[in-house]
């Protein structure tokens, strides 16, 4: 695959796909409602769930119809985007290995803003850039943007489940995280900007 | 934990921080099954951690060798398997070979166990033979055989009475002697049974009635 | 021995030779392990015909003075074991010769399985029963033909 298919098909991890799924089929949702998003799937990617290898590459739609269905249940900008939050939250504490766990043990806050592009590239191929204003970690205050990801709908509000692990994980306490940019009616807007707080 | 985070480190701290916050990540992706990721070396830099990444670096050659070790001895033993599902089959297609060996004489010969399930399943093979064969001799050779329940040995006499009604004669050839001393024993009536010492006797009778037979015609 | 695992047809000629081979090592004539493998076998077929795995274990008595085989189903119980017991008969009444066939047997496996052996007991399992089956190596067998009241 070349860089140039990479670049039109947006691509992300298997075990980002696999662990979408299994939030889905989590006792979050109510049995019917779990069934109802995995019948509503398309049949390449029904079809592809059981075999995911966690390091492969696969088409982001994969993820991202799981993620319109989460959006779906409740369909408006404040259930919606509490379930979004909970998946986020729910995939940033599941998704992490051992090493992901030892990253966030030795992790500094300088190290994170710094870190965060990467890995945000480590999971996506095609769905922009994570940007963090290195310039304003301080007085209890950071913000980030997620630049480029059109098309990957409601991704903006999953990511702030990371951002909220994270910063818990460098010692942040009280973490507050306003997005601006997404909501039910523009679901993957050019740039979604995220302000993160946090009391101590 | 949380004392790393809070203090001021120096520069070469930061930078070994940095180093192996690196290396957790790509080892995370090697935790999910990415071996061909590698942690990055500095061929300029001697510090000890070059050592260490190198070291690492080697192992997860190793783990990918063996994973990949793993998955053909897997593929290999799906086919093993596979083979083992033809061959059942054709063990059992084999267990009671029917053959004619001359115009309207079928042949049965019969090694092994003689248990209910085997009579079962040669009487209805056979049956099904003498009639799409329009055989008229049907020889059963239990040479092979030394043991056979009681019951057994009756339904065989009933399985040849029903050769006899479908117009064929039933040979039995090969009875042991302890076989014959229970088919007395139970005062089994034989008249639907014709009985040689061997296959080679049958088979050369009814062969030669063939052939005078057609030669007559 | 290990317990055996009678998943299938194939699985019969494993636990066949397990008997044989282990009738010989005691001690059995040739005949004797014959009878004991159709023993095993017509155990296999019982085990079987429910379509559900089961198990068995041939172990040699205490003193190798001869063998038990326990047979494990996971099938009813025998609804009448004495019916189940006469030829032509499965543990419900008499056989329809018409049915005789369809079985794929011929009434007459359990029969087999009695007069081959010195002992034979039914006990039942919380979803199935197991059949124990003890054959001594002094003792002959009684009513060697065939006539034997159970």
């Amino acid at each position: 695959m070349d860089g140039g298919t990479q670049m039109t098909t947006p691509m992300l991890r298997g075990y980002t796909v696999k662990q979408t799924a299994d939030f889905v089929e989590s006792s979050y949702f109510e049995p019917q409602v779990r069934r109802k998003i995995m019948e509503n799937l398309p049949t390449d990617v029904k079809a592809a769930l059981p075999h995911l290898k966690p390091a492969e590459w696969y088409p982001r739609d994969y993820a991202m119809s799981m993620l319109r269905g989460i959006a779906n249940v409740k369909n408006d900008d404040v259930g919606s985007y509490n379930d979004l939050l909970a998946y986020g939250s729910w995939v940033a504490t599941e998704a992490t290995n051992t090493f992901l766990k030892l990253f966030m043990k030795i992790l500094t806050p300088t190290l994170f803003a710094k870190k965060v592009p990467e890995m945000w590239l480590r999971d996506h191929r095609g769905s922009g850039t994570f940007e963090v204003d290195v310039s304003r970690t301080d007085n209890g205050r950071i913000g980030m943007r997620l630049v480029g990801a059109d098309g990957f709908d409601h991704i903006g509000i999953a990511a702030i489940g990371f951002i909220t692990f994270g910063l818990n994980a460098v010692g942040k306490q009280g973490v507050q995280v306003v997005q601006s940019g997404w909501s039910m009616a523009t679901p993957s807007p050019h740039v979604v900007s995220y302000e993160a707080t946090w009391t101590q | 934990m949380d004392s790393v985070k809070n203090i001021e480190l120096t520069e070469v701290e930061q930078r070994i921080l940095e180093s192996v916050a690196d290396a957790l990540l790509v080892l995370a992706n090697v935790g999910f099954g990415d071996y061909a990721s590698r942690l990055p070396i500095d061929p300029n830099d001697n510090s000890p951690l070059t050592s260490l990444f190198a070291g690492i670096n080697e192992m997860i050659s190793a783990l990918s060798a063996e994973e990949e070790r793993s998955r053909s001895y897997q593929r290999e033993l799906e086919e093993k398997l596979a083979t083992i599902e033809q061959q059942k089959v054709a063990i059992q297609e084999l267990s009671t070979p029917i053959m004619e060996v001359w115009d309207g004489v079928l042949c049965v010969p019969v090694v092994g166990l003689m248990d209910t399930a085997r009579s079962s399943e040669m009487t209805s093979a056979l049956l099904r033979a003498v009639v799409e064969n329009g055989a008229r001799c049907a020889i059963i050779d239990i040479t092979g055989i030394d043991v056979m329940d009681t019951r057994t040995v009756d339904h065989f006499i009933r399985m040849a009475k029903a050769i006899r009604l479908l117009g064929a004669e039933c040979v039995l050839t090969g009875i042991s002697p302890h076989i014959a001393q229970t088919v007395v024993h139970m005062g089994l009536d034989l008249t639907n049974v014709v009985t040689h010492r061997s296959l080679r006797d049958a088979l050369q009778q009814y062969v030669s009635r063939g052939i005078a037979t057609s030669t007559a015609a | 021995m290990p317990e055996q695992r009678i998943r299938d047809r194939s699985d019969t000629y494993g636990a066949r030779h397990a008997v044989k081979t282990l009738g010989q090592k005691i001690g059995f004539p040739r005949r004797a392990c014959d009878e004991l493998a159709i023993v095993v076998s017509e155990l296999c077929s019982n085990i079987l015909k429910y379509g559900v795995h089961g198990s068995m274990n041939i172990d040699a008595l205490d003193g190798e003075s001869g063998i038990v085989i326990v047979a494990r189903d996971f099938g009813p119980a025998f609804h009448d074991l004495t019916l189940a017991l006469k030829d032509g008969f499965d543990d419900r009444g008499p056989i329809d010769p018409m049915n005789m066939m369809k079985r794929g047997g011929i009434g007459g496996g359990l029969g087999a399985i009695v007069r081959f052996s010195h002992s034979f007991r039914v006990d039942p399992l919380p979803d199935g029963k197991s059949i124990e089956v003890i054959r001594y190596l002094k003792r002959p067998l009684p009513g060697a033909f065939g006539s034997r009241t159970v």
